[in-house]
């Protein structure tokens, strides 16, 4: 079986680090991968052509200085069905206003809010 | 003697006797004359006696044309009688229909006055009217005057409500981003077994999440600090001695860039304003040029001063690799926000501060750039 693909999407490399750390305590065998830079997930993302259908899964950060989580959504919302339908996106930040969360639930693309900082816990409730 | 006397006697009596004859013949001739008279006297009254008859005849002829006429006369009497009752009648009538007239003469007299007065009422009401449209007139100036001064406040609450709105996102984000760490680090320090190298990536991070914490309330700090500030006491400044201190101030930055400032403040030579304000607008546009300058190319500043409709506008020019708008659109004077990110040192403070700094004096502030060519910076002052 192929192993679950966890892409984290922060600029913020701490967070990243405790991302990774609660991946790996939940799900040992995780693929992880990491941009810092929201324009570059994208852009891996939109390349994306697996020929297996393993979904990943997204954690995207809100509060990013060029392209906000938003607007990574926003533009996510425009890639081709097929590419769409192999990610799942979290909105993880450390946003602790309702609206931020309100937002995220409402958004199609995405799946659920979590708020920093990832843990296990957390980990597991997406699975 | 006696004899003697007794012939006397008798011729004194035949003597008498003589006279006494003739006094008879007298008297019967005067007797004759006075039955003559007698008979003519009778015979005048004989004549007058029918003429008493002819003229009693005209009489009663006469007496009974005076009947007749009298007769008519009362017939002529009550016709009069009647034409006087008729006359009568019609002069109480004309009593009456004149009272009537001297009474609707009266009433209109009435109603004249009545007229009268309600014209003055009329009059007085127009007044009356005229001095509420005056009063009107003034109170819709006032509430255009309040409208515009009830416009004023809501442009000001909406650029509150927005202020409020970037403290809640500082808060949620900026704020809160650091302490999250802080969260989950101090939760895998707790954990026992942690191999060295990861114990000291956390310790790092840990590091790394307060200094940033501290750097953040120092901003939201040095932001809160503007708004108090407006108060501050503005001044005279004199725009050529102003850059040339700035340009002093960083001169070793600008001769390290091999940079070149211009400016030309001949239009509009001074201002009054806040100086702390505008030494930060002048400081964080001229490094902003200096860091995101094109590789190649020396950096030209140009500094204008402009007056456009009774407004000071200060124009900054640069050459610089500019900005594409069209992605980073209103995000530019957003708090934190950057878009050369690996070109140069900060964290999206310089151009919010600007901005921050200039809407709290009034003004505006609006960007205009093309990549690869420069970017301009318009500063509109309220005064």
């Amino acid at each position: 079986m192929t192993p679950l693909r966890f892409i984290i999407v922060d600029n913020d490399p701490v967070n990243n680090l405790l991302c990774r750390l609660a991946i790996k305590d939940a799900v040992a065998d995780a693929d992880i991968l990491a941009f810092s830079d929201p324009l570059k997930a994208f852009q891996y993302i939109s390349e994306h052509d697996e020929s297996n259908n393993r979904v990943n899964i997204l954690l995207l950060d809100i509060n990013m200085p060029v392209w906000s989580g938003w607007d990574f959504v926003d533009h996510f919302d425009k890639l081709d069905n097929k590419i769409k339908s192999r990610f799942k996106i979290y909105m993880l930040s450390s946003s602790i206003d309702n609206n931020d969360k309100q937002r995220a639930v409402e958004n199609k693309n995405v799946v659920d809010y979590i708020e920093k900082p990832l843990t296990e816990e957390k980990v597991f409730s997406l699975l | 003697m006696d004899s003697i006397s007794k012939s006397d006697e008798l011729i004194n009596v035949n003597k008498e006797l003589a006279f006494q004859k003739e006094e008879k013949k007298q008297r019967a001739a005067e007797l004759a004359i006075a039955n003559k008279e007698l008979l003519f006297q009778n015979a005048e009254k004989e004549k007058r006696a029918e003429e008493l008859a002819i003229a009693n005849k005209e009489l009663i002829f006469q007496n009974e044309e005076k009947e007749k006429r009298a007769e008519e006369l009362v017939i002529a009497n009550k016709e009069l009688i009647f034409q006087n009752e008729e006359k009568e009648k019609r002069a109480a009538e004309l009593i009456i229909a004149n009272k009537e007239l001297v009474f609707q003469n009266a009433e209109r007299e009435k109603r004249d006055a009545e007229l009268v007065i309600a014209n003055k009422e009329l009059v007085f009401q127009n007044q009356e009217k005229e001095k509420r449209a005056a009063e009107l007139i003034i109170a819709n100036e006032e509430l255009l005057f309040q409208n515009e001064q009830k416009e004023k406040m809501t442009t000001d609450l909406i650029q509150r409500n927005k202020d409020l709105e970037q403290f809640t996102y500082i808060i949620s984000h900026n704020l809160r981003a650091p302490v999250a760490n802080i969260i989950g680090l101090s939760y895998r320090l707790q954990q026992t077994g942690l191999p060295e190298d990861l114990r000291n990536q956390v310790g790092a991070g840990l590091s790394t999440s307060v200094t940033k914490l501290d750097e953040v309330i120092r901003d939201l700090n040095d932001i809160l600090k503007i708004r108090q500030k407006v108060d501050e006491s503005k001044q005279l400044i004199n725009f050529t001695k102003f850059a040339s201190d700035i340009q002093l101030s960083i001169e070793k930055m600008i001769v390290n860039e091999n940079a070149v400032i211009l400016w030309n403040f001949t239009e509009a030579e001074e201002i009054v304003t806040i100086k702390s304000y505008l030494h930060s607008i002048f400081f964080n546009l001229i490094s902003n040029s200096l860091k995101y300058r094109q590789p190649n190319v020396p950096p030209i500043i140009k500094i204008t001063s402009r007056k456009i409709d009774c407004k000071i506008v200060l124009l900054f020019e640069d050459n610089g690799i500019g900005i594409d708008l069209s992605t980073a659109g209103e995000h530019v004077f957003g708090l934190y926000k950057r878009f050369h990110p690996d070109m140069a040192e900060g964290k999206g403070m310089g151009l919010y501060m600007v901005k921050t700094q200039v809407e709290s004096m009034g003004g505006k502030i609006s960007i205009s750039s093309e990549v690869n060519a420069g970017t301009q910076f318009r500063i509109e002052f309220n005064s």
